[in-house]
C-alpha cells in the first residue's frame, strides 16, 4: 500500500530564474502577470515512512537550504490550475524501476526508505493579471515557446 | 575586404576570450560582440561564433534563454541567409536550442538538445578526441579538413548527452547531420570515448545545408602546443616558438577560416 | 550599561547574538564616553572578531619572512603580489590571495565553499588583476562516514559550480580524508590574479580623496549572511547547525561572472584617464568593514547613508544593512568626475539590474577628512565611532603551551648525537646506517641505538607484494580525478598543466609569452599529528619541491593557517611551533610569504581540534614554458634517479598508517640538501636532460615511479642502490626495502638522459650517499622494484601496471555512490 506525495520547494530569495522566463515569455508574446518555479518530488512511498522521507529531503543542501527555500508536502500527484510539469525523459528511469524492486530508490545518493518511485519535476506556476490561475492555452504556450523542449523533456499540465 | 567574424557573448559567457584568440590565429578579423552591442552592427558580420559559458546561467536549460536573445534574431536571420554559425559547448547548446541545427525538414524549432549528462548528471571536464563522421564538404566549418579527421579538444561540461527522440537521432545518424563523433587518440570510436552518454556518441550536429556547426567540446581548448598531453608537447621542448605555436584543435578553426576566405 | 552587572550585561550580549566579550564592550563604551548603539555593537563585534582583526594571532604573524627580490606587494592588503617576468617592456605581477571557508562549509557545504571561491576571486579583483587561476586545498573525514561524504560531496560540488560559471581554471589542489576533519572540514582556496606592475590597484582611499565618492557594486544587500564574522569564532555545534545557516551567504556565480568582466571594463577606463582610485571586496563586517578599512588605510574618515544602500527590502534594520555579509559586493573610491562614468559600465553597458533583481552599482558614501567613521539612517546618525578604534582591531595574548619535543623533533646540529651513537657502537655495519639515515633526532642515543636495532634484522617482516597496492589505494594516495574532472580546469585557454596533471598546476596567462606561472598546495595533516612544527616546514618544503618539479623559480608562499581553539593553550601551541615552523622553512629557502589567513576555533563541538594544519600555496615563475616538464616517461631506456636522501623514518607516512612499524620519527629536513636538491632539479629542466619529474611524498618511491607510468606508455625497473660515482655505483642501503620503496622521504624521482650526470657533478659530491641510481624505464608495461645487490633481502617484485593504475583509480572511481546503510 503506497500513497503518493509531491515535495515542493521554492526560493524564499528572489528567483532570478523565474524572472528572466517571465521577462523572455512576454517578448515572445505569452502574456503574463506573474511566473513562480519550484522544485518538485513526487514521490510513492510507504505512508509510515513518509516523516523519515521528508526529513531526508530537508537535510540535503543541494535539495533544500533553508537560507533560501522553503519546502512543503503536497497531497496531490498532478499539476493544478495554472501549473506546469517539466520532466526530463530518461532512460534512466528503467533503473529506477529496477532500483525500486529491490528498495533502493535514492536522490543525491541518499537512501530513501519505504520509496518505490520518485520523479522530479521543475513546477511552473503562472498567473494572469488579477491574480488567477492561468489558462490550459497559455500554459501550453508558455510549455512550447520556451519552458519545455520537447526532444527531451515531457510537460504536463492539469 | 575579409569576412568579419563576431563572437557573441551573453550574460554569463565565459569563454569568448580563447575562442577570439584561436580565430585570430587563423587570421580571421574576429571581435567580441555583447549582449548590448547595437543590433545593426551585429547583423553585419559574416559569421557567428557562439563561445562557451554558461549564458543567462542557463536558465530554463542550458541554452534556453541565450536562444530567444535580441542578438540570435540576428544569428538565426544570418544562418537563413547562408552565413557560418559555429557554437561551441554552451554555443552549441544555444544552437540546438534555437534550431538552428539539426533543422530536419526544414523545420526552425528545437529538434534536439544537449542535456544532462549520463550517468552521473553532473559537470565533467575531460581530455577528448573527436572524428569528423561526414564527408568534410558535407558542413562548409569542416570542408578544409581530411576525411575522418581526428581532433583534440576539452570536453567541459554537464549538459553535453545528445538527446532526441529516437526517429529523429535515426534521421540525424544516417542523412550527414551527425558532424563529429567522440573517439580515442587512434581515431577508433568506442564506447568507452564518450564522456557523457551522448546518443550515437556525437560530440557535434550540422544542419541541412551546412553552415551551422554545434559542437560540445572546446578544440580552442587544446589549440596551442603547450596544452597538448601528447608527444607533440614534448618535442616542443626547449624552443618557445615551437611551444607557443597553433595546433591540434586550431583545425577546426583554420577550416572555418578556409571556408570564410572562399 | 555602566550600570549594568556583568551577568546580566553578558546574557544581553548573548541574547543579541554577538560575541564581543565583556571586558570588549566595556572597553568600547568607555572609549566613546557612552553606550555603543545597536548598529555599534555588531560592528565592533564584526570588526574586533577574530576573523576580521586576527586578535589572537596578528603579533605572531610578524615572524614570517616577507621580504625578498620576487615581493611586489607583500602582506598588506587582502593579496599579495609577486614578481612574474617581463614582456614587451612590461613588469608583469601574479596576485595570490588565500583563504578558507571551514565552518560555513561544513554546515552548508555546498554554499558554504561555492560562497569560499567568490570570496577569493574578489581579493585578487579588487586589485585590478585578471583573475587567472584557482586551486583547493580539502581536508574531509574518513570516506567511510557517510556524513563526511556528503560534506566532501557538497563541497567539490560548490566548487565546482561557483569556479566553473565565473569561468576561472582550477589548476591546483589537494584532498586528504582523515579522522580529525570528521566534525570540521578545512576548505581553502587560493586565487592567482596577473598585473602589470603600473596598473596595481590598492584598497585604499588615495591621497587626495577626501571628498571622493563611495560607490558600491554588486548584489542588492539583503538579510543573508547577517552575523557571518562572528559565526566563524563560535564553536560549531550539531544542534546549532540550523540557526547557524542563516549566517551563510547565498552566493551568485553568474552575477559574478559579470560583474568581473565589468570591472575589467572598468580598470581600463581608469587606466585611459590616468586615475588612483581605491577598490576593495567586501568581505566580514560587510559594508561597515570594507568602508571604514577603505578609509581608514588612507588616513581618513567615511560617511556612509545607509538608505542609498540597495537593498532586496525596504525595511532591513540599518544593522544588516552596515555589516551583513551579502555576497558580490565590492567597494570603489573613485572622484566625483568619474562617478557616472563607473555607474554606466556597471548599470548599463553590463546592464547588472538584468542580472540579479537589485544589483547594481550606487553611491553609497563619502571619504572625510574627519577621522571619524558615520553611518547615518533615515538621516539620524546611528553610528559614530573614531575610526582607527574601529578598524585598529584589539589583540589578546594568549598563553601557549609548545608542542612536547617528540620523537623527530628537529634540532640543527646533530653532530653530538652522531658521535654519540658511534661511540655507543662502533661498528662499521651500523655506521653505514647512520651514513644513510637522516640526520639524527632528537632523541637520547639510547633512543636511537633501539630504534636502530629494532630495525637491524633486516629482514623484512612487514612486506608482502599486496603492499604495493594496498599503498595506492590508499585514501591519501589514489587518484583524485573523479573530484578534478568536476573543476573546469582549462578554461581561459591558458593552462598547460591543469588540476592533477603534474605537481603543479601551470598557466601561461599572457598570450603570445613564454612567460608561465606554477601553482602548488601542501600540507599533510599525518605529519601534523606527529609534529605540527616539523609537518609545517613539510609543508613548505613540499610546496616549493612542486613548483620545482614543473622546472619553475619559486616566487612566493602563502599560507592558511587553520588551527584548534586559540584559548586552549595547547592548541594554541601548535599554532605558535606550526607559524616558527613555515617561517624558518621560508628563511631556509627563500621564499617569502606575500600573503596568508588564519582560521582558528576548528573544532568539534566536543572540543576536539583539527590536527594543525599550517596549508601552504606555492607560486612559481616560469621564464619559458618550452622549459617545463611534465611527470610522464618520456622515453625507453633512460635513466631514473632518485634526487634526496632515503630514510629510515617513517612516521605519519601512509606505510605507517597502514600498519607499518610506526616510530613516531617525521623524515628530518636538512635545508642545504633540500636546496641542493631542488638546484639540481631545475638545472637539469633547463639543460633539457631531465625529461620527466615527480615528487616523492604520499606512497613514496613506488608510488612516484607508478604515477609516472600511468601518464605514459613507459614501464619502469627501480631498484634500490647507492650512486656513488661510476668507480663504485653499488653500495648496501639500511632501509629495509619497504622502508625504502614506500617510506616518505621527500625529493624527487627523475627520468633523464645520460648528459643529466654532468648536471650532477656539477653540484658537487655531497650526494654521495643521497643520490640513489634508481633504474631505467623499459618497454614492458611493467614496474619491476629491485632489492640491492648483495643484499639477502634482494628479490624483485614485478607489477602490471595496468594492475596498479585500477588500484589506484577504483577508491573514488564511485565518490558520489553513497555509502550501503
Amino acid at each position: 500500500m503506497t500513497v503518493t506525495r509531491c515535495v515542493e520547494v521554492a526560493l524564499t530569495i528572489p528567483d532570478n530564474e523565474a524572472e528572466t522566463a517571465l521577462a523572455t515569455l512576454r517578448r515572445l508574446g505569452v502574456e503574463l502577470a506573474e511566473l513562480r518555479r519550484a522544485d518538485l518530488y513526487r514521490v510513492e512511498l510507504d505512508p509510515a515512512q513518509e516523516d523519515t522521507v521528508v526529513a531526508t529531503l530537508r537535510d540535503l543542501e543541494t535539495i533544500y537550504n533553508p537560507n533560501k527555500h522553503s519546502l512543503r508536502v503536497r497531497a496531490d500527484g498532478k499539476p493544478q490550475a495554472g501549473e506546469l510539469w517539466v520532466e526530463e525523459l530518461q532512460s534512466e528511469s528503467r533503473s529506477s524501476a529496477a532500483a525500486a524492486r529491490a528498495g533502493q530508490v535514492r536522490i543525491a545518493g541518499r537512501f530513501l526508505p519505504g520509496v518505490t518511485r520518485i520523479e522530479r519535476f521543475t513546477a511552473w506556476r503562472m498567473l494572469e493579471n488579477g491574480g488567477e490561475a492561468a489558462g490550459p492555452e497559455v500554459v501550453a504556450r508558455a510549455a512550447q515557446t520556451l519552458l519545455c523542449n520537447p526532444a527531451f523533456q515531457k510537460a504536463t499540465v492539469r | 575586404m575579409s569576412k568579419r567574424v563576431g563572437i557573441l557573448i551573453f550574460p554569463g559567457t565565459n569563454s569568448e576570450e580563447e575562442t577570439l584568440r584561436a580565430c585570430r590565429a587563423v587570421g580571421l578579423d574576429s571581435e567580441l560582440v555583447h549582449w548590448n552591442a547595437d543590433f545593426d552592427a551585429v547583423r553585419a558580420f559574416d559569421a557567428y561564433v557562439l563561445p562557451g559559458g554558461f549564458a543567462y546561467e542557463d536558465r530554463v536549460r542550458a541554452g534556453a534563454i541565450a536562444a530567444h536573445d535580441r542578438l540570435m534574431l540576428a544569428v538565426r536571420e544570418g544562418a537563413a541567409a547562408g552565413k557560418l554559425v559555429l557554437g561551441i559547448c554552451n554555443g552549441a547548446q544555444v544552437v540546438l536550442e534555437s534550431g538552428l541545427a539539426p533543422g530536419l525538414d526544414g523545420a526552425t524549432n528545437a529538434q534536439a538538445g544537449f542535456t544532462r549528462n549520463a550517468p552521473l548528471g553532473k559537470y565533467r571536464s575531460t581530455h577528448v578526441y573527436v572524428k569528423l563522421s561526414i564527408p568534410p564538404e558535407r558542413c562548409a566549418i569542416t570542408a578544409a579538413l581530411k576525411p575522418g579527421a581526428v581532433i583534440p579538444a576539452w570536453a567541459s561540461h554537464g549538459e553535453g548527452r545528445l538527446a532526441a527522440h529516437s526517429a529523429t537521432l535515426g534521421r540525424i545518424a544516417r542523412e550527414g547531420f551527425l558532424a563529429f563523433t567522440y573517439c580515442d587518440a587512434n581515431g577508433d570510436v568506442t564506447p568507452e570515448a564518450i564522456p557523457n552518454g551522448s546518443a550515437l556518441g556525437a560530440a557535434a550536429i550540422t544542419n541541412e545545408r551546412g553552415n551551422v556547426l554545434a559542437i560540445m567540446p572546446h578544440p580552442e581548448r587544446d589549440a596551442w602546443t603547450f596544452m597538448h598531453h601528447d608527444a607533440s608537447r614534448e618535442q616542443a621542448r626547449g624552443d618557445a616558438s615551437a611551444m607557443l605555436a597553433t595546433s591540434g584543435g586550431i583545425a577546426l578553426f583554420e577550416s572555418l577560416a578556409k571556408a570564410l576566405a572562399r | 550599561m555602566r550600570g549594568v552587572d556583568d551577568v546580566a550585561l553578558q546574557a544581553e550580549i548573548r541574547a543579541r547574538g554577538l560575541a564581543l566579550s565583556l571586558l570588549e564592550i566595556r572597553q568600547i563604551a568607555e572609549r566613546l564616553g557612552r553606550d555603543p548603539s545597536i548598529v555599534e555593537c555588531h560592528a565592533f563585534d564584526s570588526q574586533w572578531s577574530e576573523h576580521c582583526s586576527y586578535k589572537s594571532s596578528r603579533h605572531f604573524l610578524k615572524r614570517l619572512p616577507t621580504e625578498g627580490p620576487t615581493v611586489m606587494q607583500g602582506p598588506q592588503e587582502d593579496a599579495g603580489i609577486v614578481h612574474l617576468g617581463e614582456w614587451q617592456g612590461e613588469r608583469y605581477g601574479i596576485v595570490i590571495a588565500h583563504e578558507s571557508h571551514n565552518h560555513p562549509s561544513q554546515v552548508v557545504p555546498f554554499e558554504g565553499a561555492a560562497t569560499g571561491v567568490g570570496g577569493i576571486v574578489r581579493d585578487v579583483l579588487c586589485m585590478g588583476a585578471r583573475v587567472i587561476a584557482l586551486a583547493d586545498p580539502l581536508r574531509f573525514g574518513p570516506l567511510e562516514d557517510p556524513h563526511s561524504r556528503y560534506v566532501a560531496q557538497g563541497v567539490v560540488d560548490g566548487i565546482a559550480a561557483y569556479g566553473n560559471a565565473i569561468g576561472v581554471p582550477n589548476i591546483a589542489g589537494d584532498v586528504y580524508f582523515h579522522e580529525g576533519f570528521r566534525d570540521n572540514c578545512l576548505v581553502n582556496v587560493v586565487a592567482l590574479g596577473l598585473i602589470k606592475e603600473s596598473e596595481i590597484i590598492h584598497s585604499v582611499a588615495p591621497a587626495g580623496s577626501a571628498g571622493w565618492d563611495i560607490v558600491l557594486v554588486g548584489k542588492a544587500t539583503d538579510r543573508s549572511g547577517f552575523g557571518g564574522a562572528a559565526f566563524s569564532s563560535l564553536v560549531l555545534d550539531e544542534a546549532d547547525a540550523e540557526s547557524n545557516k542563516s549566517a551563510v551567504q547565498v552566493p551568485d556565480p553568474f552575477l559574478k561572472n559579470v560583474i568581473m568582466r565589468a570591472s575589467y571594463h572598468a580598470f581600463e577606463a581608469i587606466r585611459e584617464l590616468g586615475l588612483t582610485v581605491g577598490f576593495k571586496d567586501l568581505g566580514a563586517g560587510g559594508i561597515m568593514g570594507c568602508t571604514a578599512e577603505l578609509a581608514a588605510s588612507g588616513g581618513f574618515g567615511a560617511r556612509i547613508d545607509l538608505d542609498t544602500c540597495p537593498t532586496t527590502q525596504p525595511d532591513l534594520p540599518a544593522a544588516v544593512i552596515a555589516v551583513g555579509e551579502t555576497q558580490e559586493r565590492l567597494a570603489w573610491v573613485v572622484p566625483p568626475s568619474f562617478t557616472p562614468r563607473l555607474l554606466e559600465i556597471y548599470n548599463e553597458e553590463f546592464s547588472l539590474p538584468m542580472i540579479a533583481r537589485g544589483a547594481q552599482a550606487a553611491v553609497i558614501g563619502t571619504v572625510t577628512t574627519e577621522k571619524e567613521y558615520v553611518l547615518t539612517r533615515r538621516g539620524v546618525e546611528v553610528m559614530r565611532v573614531p575610526i582607527d578604534f574601529l578598524a585598529g582591531g584589539i589583540r589578546y595574548d594568549r598563553p601557549y603551551d609548545l608542542p612536547k619535543p617528540r620523537l623527530g623533533f628537529p634540532t640543527h646540529g646533530t653532530s653530538l648525537i652522531k658521535d654519540a651513537f658511534r661511540q655507543a657502537r662502533g661498528e662499521d655495519r651500523e655506521l653505514k646506517v647512520m651514513r644513510v639515515e637522516t640526520r639524527a633526532e632528537e632523541i637520547s642515543p639510547d633512543e636511537l641505538e633501539a630504534e636502530v636495532i629494532r630495525e637491524t634484522p633486516l629482514v623484512s617482516s612487514l612486506f608482502e607484494r599486496d603492499l604495493a597496492f594496498r599503498v595506492l589505494a590508499h585514501g591519501d594516495v589514489c587518484s583524485r580525478r573523479p573530484i578534478y574532472e568536476r573543476f573546469d580546469s582549462v578554461v581561459r585557454g591558458t593552462t598547460s598543466m591543469q588540476c592533477g596533471y603534474a605537481d603543479a598546476g601551470v598557466v601561461v596567462p599572457i598570450p603570445g609569452s613564454p612567460l608561465g606561472v606554477a601553482l602548488s598546495v601542501d600540507h599533510n595533516p599525518r605529519y601534523a599529528e606527529v609534529n605540527p612544527e616539523l609537518a609545517a616546514e613539510h609543508a613548505v618544503c613540499e610546496a616549493v619541491r612542486n613548483v620545482v618539479a614543473v622546472g619553475a623559480r619559486p616566487a612566493g608562499l602563502t599560507d592558511c593557517l587553520n588551527f584548534g581553539n586559540p584559548e586552549n593553550p595547547a592548541d594554541f601551541g601548535a599554532f605558535v611551533a606550526s607559524l616558527d615552523g613555515i617561517a624558518r622553512a621560508a628563511r631556509e629557502l627563500s621564499v617569502p610569504f606575500v600573503s596568508g589567513n588564519v582560521s582558528l576555533y576548528n573544532q568539534s563541538a566536543a572540543g576536539h581540534s583539527i590536527p594543525p594544519s599550517a596549508i601552504i600555496a606555492c607560486v612559481g615563475s616560469i621564464a619559458d614554458v618550452s622549459r617545463t616538464v611534465t611527470p610522464g616517461f618520456k622515453r625507453v631506456g633512460s635513466a631514473i634517479y632518485y634526487i634526496g636522501r632515503l630514510g629510515r623514518a617513517i612516521g605519519g607516512s601512509v606505510l605507517a598508517a597502514l600498519g607499518g612499524r610506526d616510530p613516531r620519527i617525521l623524515p628530518k629536513i636538512d635545508y642545504e640538501e633540500v636546496r641542493r636538491q631542488n638546484a639540481i632539479v631545475l638545472d637539469g629542466i633547463a639543460s633539457g636532460t631531465i625529461l620527466a619529474v615527480h615528487d616523492v611524498s604520499d606512497g613514496g618511491i613506488f608510488v612516484a615511479a607508478a604515477e609516472m607510468a600511468f601518464a605514459t606508455q613507459a614501464g619502469a625497473r627501480i631498484g634500490a642502490a647507492l650512486f656513488r660515482g661510476e668507480e663504485d655505483p653499488f653500495e648496501p642501503c639500511a632501509p629495509a626495502y619497504e622502508t625504502a620503496f614506500f617510506g616518505e622521504h621527500g625529493g624527487f624521482l627523475v627520468e633523464a638522459t645520460t648528459d643529466f650526470k654532468n648536471v650532477l657533478r656539477s653540484h658537487g659530491d655531497i650526494f654521495e650517499y643521497a643520490i640513489v641510481m634508481y633504474g631505467y624505464t623499459t618497454a614492458e608495461y611493467e614496474l619491476s622494484t629491485n632489492g640491492l645487490e648483495g643484499d639477502p633481502r634482494a628479490r624483485i617484485e614485478t607489477y602490471s601496471v595496468d594492475e596498479l593504475y585500477e588500484a589506484w583509480s577504483a577508491p573514488l572511481r564511485n565518490f558520489y555512490e553513497e555509502l550501503p546503510q
